[in-house]
């Protein structure tokens, strides 16, 4: 912006003296100002020089005028323009700095947690290596278990969303068909009991994703449903394949997609919150029931997949989002390496 | 069967460990700073030196360079971190750069803490 300023300013200086001299003309022309000058000088024949000068200098200020005007009205522009855009950079600079302590903030809580976990994982796993397999409680050390482990994700994810740092964790070749089944468990568990949870899982096709990445963003967006409905309804979970109808968002490729869809009966999106449903920190829910990261954190790792989001939405009419993950061949997998990781780079 | 110092500033995760580690016979002695174990580290010999690395006093890397390059030390070393204000991953690389055998990220499993015992003693 520092840079670009002052040649905004020659610009609109040059123009300035442009429009001044127009007008200038303008206005000598309206008064027809050459007759009006022979005839001025025809009368005065008898004038002094000093008379000469002194009319020349009025018309030098008539110009100067002009061009003072003008050349006001453009700077003020400029500077309107200016301290917009000065605002526009000073709100994208808090934001910037806002995500930057929060991921200060992030790490050093994650390194509580993850603290903290340890010993709920060591002895939760040691528990339940000497319990008994008859011993009615080993499902309860199970369940702390479990719980741990997905708040292990969290943290975890959290800290990736605030850094966005390189993973080690590869993407394994998988069928969406078994990938999903999986997860069918613990789907039903999340979703309350007036609402159905159905699916749907036609696609057999084989894609190559971090499977825990998949989960977090299922269930992510499942919540998201269950929250839509608010009361009773029907979320359907379904997946099957599409052949080169769609080009990948962000490389332009056509492949053949495999086509994973979460739709729900609830309450639907307006084209307002449809638009800002991507970005960190958007929530339409009340302070202390959503952080707004969810669907951010979920678009950010299905492009890391390769992959990307569809929404389809209205108010009062549901909403059905479609995931996207190019299909790949077990022959073409060793191909298809370099491009996953072009595709990881996210905006 | 192996006699482990364990060096981890939360006690928590020092208690949990080691009672996990008795468990499977090991003798376990813990130290809540680098400072603490330098001493221990002058009194007896251990299998095996287990240390965290972000600690108040003296750090898990201290330890590692204390054990390494002043009493020339060959006992393993197993580093583990949950990180800080950094990736665990940078501060259990530079672990490994001075002189750490293992380094499990936090928090690990008992299946990954055993493994990398039986690889080191």
């Amino acid at each position: 912006m520092t840079h670009t300023a002052p040649r905004i300013n020659w610009l609109y200086f040059s123009l300035a003296l442009f429009t001044g001299t127009i007008l200038l003309s303008f206005w000598l022309v309206s008064v027809d100002a050459f007759e009006w000058l022979h005839d001025f000088t025809r009368a005065h024949e008898d004038w002094e020089l000093d008379e000469l000068i002194l009319s020349a200098f009025a018309l030098l200020v008539v110009y100067a005028l002009t061009t003072t005007y003008a050349m006001g009205f453009l700077s003020y522009k400029t500077m309107r323009y200016a301290i917009k855009k000065q605002a526009q950079l000073q709100q994208e600079f808090l934001v910037t700095q806002n995500l930057r302590s929060l991921g200060t903030l992030f790490a050093g809580i994650s390194h509580s947690l993850n603290n903290l976990m340890q010993p709920i994982v060591t002895l939760s796993e040691h528990l339940i290596s000497v319990t008994d397999k008859d011993d009615d409680r080993l499902e309860d050390l199970e369940i702390i278990h479990q719980a741990t482990t997905q708040a292990h994700a969290l943290s975890h994810d959290i800290l990736r969303m605030s850094r966005q740092e390189e993973e080690d964790e590869t993407a394994k070749q998988v069928a969406v068909d078994s990938i999903l089944t999986d997860m069918l468990a613990i789907l039903k568990a999340s979703v309350p009991s007036p609402i159905i949870f159905q699916h749907d899982i036609q696609s057999h096709a084989e894609i190559k994703i971090v499977s825990r990445h998949l989960q977090t963003v299922i269930i992510n967006i499942v919540q998201n449903a269950v929250d839509a409905i608010k009361d009773q309804g029907c979320i359907t979970l379904s997946a099957h394949q599409e052949t080169g109808e769609h080009p990948n968002e962000y490389t332009g490729d056509f492949k053949d997609w495999a086509v994973i869809e979460i739709s729900d009966d609830g309450a639907g999106m307006t084209a307002e919150t449809r638009h800002q449903l991507f970005d960190p920190f958007f929530t339409t829910k009340g302070v202390g029931e959503g952080t707004g990261l969810g669907m951010s954190i979920t678009q950010t790792l299905v492009q890391e997949n390769g992959g990307f989001i569809k929404i389809k939405s209205d108010l009062g009419a549901g909403t059905v989002v479609s995931l996207y993950f190019p299909v790949v061949t077990p022959e073409l997998s060793l191909n298809d390496t370099p491009r996953t990781t072009a595709m990881g780079i996210t905006p | 069967m192996s006699k482990i110092l364990l060096i981890d500033d939360d006690r928590l995760v020092a208690k949990s460990l080691k009672r996990f580690l008795e468990a499977h016979d090991n003798t376990v002695i813990t130290a809540e700073n680098g400072l603490i174990a330098k001493h221990l580290l002058e009194d007896i010999t251990f299998d095996l030196i287990i240390t965290d690395i972000l600690m108040p006093r003296e750090d898990g890397i201290q330890v590692i360079m204390h054990a390494r390059h002043n009493k020339k030390l060959p006992t393993p070393i197993l580093a583990i971190s949950g990180g800080g204000l950094e990736d665990p991953k940078l501060y259990l690389e530079s672990a490994q750069s001075l002189g750490a055998n293992e380094v499990l990220r936090k928090p690990f499993t008992n299946e990954q803490l055993l493994s990398a015992i039986k690889r080191l003693v």
